[in-house]
């Protein structure tokens, strides 16, 4: 746990009557630090949200927010905002008095409420549509108005669940950009939960990689790409080139292949290709605008090679595979 | 062809209830006539009566007031009941709902005169009271006694009509409500009550339907001393013979069922 964390999740166990959802977890949060949950439906991302919220009470461990444990705090004690993946805007109100809420729950006299709610509508770009229904604003317009809603009452920790993942893909990058940067110009801690690979990576100042209820690694983006803990979380986020180590004999790669068992970990970008007479051949080209994507067919799989747009090679094309020791570590299976 | 499957429900309809209302419509519009019955000709004498004279007014207005207040006493005794049954878990929600659902099972008369026995001026109620020295409570064929009888029968539709109702309700909504900082009754006040709000008028409408045209509950528990609009079409029909201003009574009666209907409808259906 590093001291003097904002959240402090220690040890968490979350079960639904047999069924474990989070089965020993540990997470911290810096103040001002965004960090994404990343993982497949069911992994138990949710429920630790849930448990942080205070809607599903933990099996055992410790949940911790600015030094005290909030066990016994109820949700609307805990002063954390909540943007939700279907928004849960209340339907008869507008806009304006979806964000004044938590104001006047909080009893924020009527002055410094609306004033609080006419710069939070300003923030997310709203003013103009204070006055709408939920009904009669998009799904992005919506999205705004949720996070305006949670943002207003000033929450020592706002907590995201898909928040993007209803908005079409072009606009979802323009709100990844947008909430980036709203949160941190606020400097508030969160937690956001995606099942989405970039997003997490583009977005995240470290992200905790869920499977089966358990974090199998947290790190940062470039640190998990570098070096994933193990198969499972490489082949997850699409790290790189996972590959059974041969037995000895001719593959057409040429790798000081690491000594043991398991699978041979190389990042997409740390592959040199040579043209040549014979060996493995190029079975497919994904071209990607800066980069230029190869699959090259070896003998124990294929290889895919991340390089620039204008290397010279063709579907066909025999190359010559250089991978140089360092770029090649065995990962346990996971 | 593909409608043909409804026919029989409509020749039903058509046999059995159209028919029996173009008579009764056909009906109050004849004048009264002692020796005859029903009259020759056609006349509008008997609305005017229904509808202008002190006394049928008066009944009308008291009719209104009795299913208005009959409505919000089951309202509010529904829904802390439809709240419970929603949120228990499954063994204690299939209680709740046969508990809600209990006055059904018991005939309409047997439930009456159990109330009778009950709360009667000689029933159990007043022995009570009376043995530990305390005032009687009249609640002996009087308004009151109506009432009592009136939400037990209808508790039943309200508390089905508001669970229908919350069981749709987003839990997201209340847990959103919460996070920012609600406690139960601002949540119930300001989010629950309005997301409800389909169930509630539902309820209100069939409770209130049901009360102004209840018979049995009115006449067997307000003795002979409390008139509704229905136990007076009774009266006209059976005692007084005068069935053209039945027929009018029941005409205003029906009416005024439409009414309230075309008012949840305009007010619900439209959104």
């Amino acid at each position: 746990m590093t001291r003097g964390a904002l959240l402090e999740v220690e040890d968490l166990r979350v079960a639904y009557g047999a069924v474990t959802a989070l089965d020993g977890v540990s997470l911290s949060a810096g103040s001002g630090e965004f960090v994404a949950l990343l993982g497949p439906s069911g992994c138990g991302k949710t429920s630790l949200l849930r448990a942080i919220a205070g809607f599903v009470p933990p099996v055992a461990g410790h949940i911790r927010l600015n030094g005290a444990d909030i066990a016994a705090v109820p949700p609307r004690r805990r002063n954390i905002g909540i943007v939700f993946q279907s928004y849960a805007l209340f339907p008869h109100m507008s806009a304006a008095e979806n964000v004044r809420f938590g104001l006047d729950s909080r009893g924020v006299p009527r002055g410094e409420a609306r004033a609080r709610v006419a710069e939070a509508l300003g923030m997310v770009g709203l003013t103009e549509l204070a006055e709408r229904r939920p009904h009669q604003l998009s799904g992005g317009q919506q999205q705004r108005v949720a996070l305006a809603r949670a943002l207003v009452i000033a929450p020592d920790l706002l907590l995201l669940d898909e928040p993007l993942a209803a908005l079409d893909k072009q606009l979802r990058v323009q709100m990844q950009t947008e909430l980036r940067a709203l949160q941190r110009r606020l400097g508030v801690t969160a937690l956001f939960v995606t099942h989405d690979r970039e997003e997490a990576f583009s977005m995240a100042d470290r992200v905790a990689v869920l499977r089966d209820g358990r974090i199998r690694q947290i790190d940062t983006p470039e640190r998990l790409f570098a070096a994933p803990t193990d198969a499972e979380v490489a082949e997850f986020i699409g790290a790189g080139n996972l590959l059974p180590i041969p037995e000895a004999g001719e593959t057409g790669v040429e790798i000081a292949w690491p000594e043991g068992g398991g699978l041979a970990f190389i990042p997409h970008d740390r592959i040199a290709l040579a043209a040549a007479e014979s060996g493995p051949r190029i079975v497919a080209r994904r071209f990607l605008g800066v980069s230029v994507e190869l699959h090259v067919q070896t003998r124990t799989g294929i290889l895919r090679a991340l390089l620039p747009a204008a290397a010279p090679f063709a579907i066909g094309d025999a190359v010559r595979v250089t991978v140089a020791a360092a770029d090649c570590r065995i990962l346990p299976p996971g | 062809m593909r409608h043909l499957p409804l026919a029989p429900l409509l020749i039903f309809y058509a046999c059995f209830l159209l028919a029996p209302g173009v008579a009764l419509a056909v009906l109050s519009l004849r004048p009264f006539s002692s020796t005859l019955l029903v009259g020759e000709g056609w006349t509008g004498a008997n609305y005017l009566t229904a509808l202008a004279d002190p006394f049928y007014l008066g009944l009308l207005a008291g009719t209104i007031f009795l299913g208005g207040a009959v409505t919000l006493v089951t309202l509010l005794l529904g829904y802390p009941l439809a709240l419970a049954t929603v949120r228990a878990g499954p063994r204690l929600k299939a209680m709740l709902l046969v508990v809600a659902l209990s006055p059904m099972l018991i005939n309409l008369v047997v439930r009456s005169y159990a109330w009778i026995v009950l709360l009667g001026e000689h029933g159990l109620l007043n022995a009570w009271l009376r043995a530990m020295g305390l005032p009687s409570v009249p609640l002996d064929a009087n308004m009151a006694a109506v009432g009592i009888g009136l939400v037990h029968v209808t508790l039943p539709l309200m508390v089905l009509s508001l669970v229908a109702a919350m069981e749709r309700i987003d839990q997201r909504l209340l847990e959103a409500a919460a996070s920012l900082g609600a406690g139960e009754w601002r949540i119930l006040a300001r989010v629950h009550v309005h997301l409800a709000m389909p169930g509630i008028a539902t309820g209100s409408l069939l409770v209130f339907c049901t009360a102004i045209s209840a018979f049995i509950t009115p006449r067997l528990l307000g003795g002979n001393r409390i008139s509704t609009i229905s136990t007076v079409i009774y009266e006209k029909f059976t005692f007084s013979l005068n069935w053209p201003l039945g027929a009018a009574l029941a005409m205003v009666l029906l009416a005024l069922t439409l009414i309230v209907t075309a008012l949840h409808d305009r007010l619900f259906r439209a959104r």
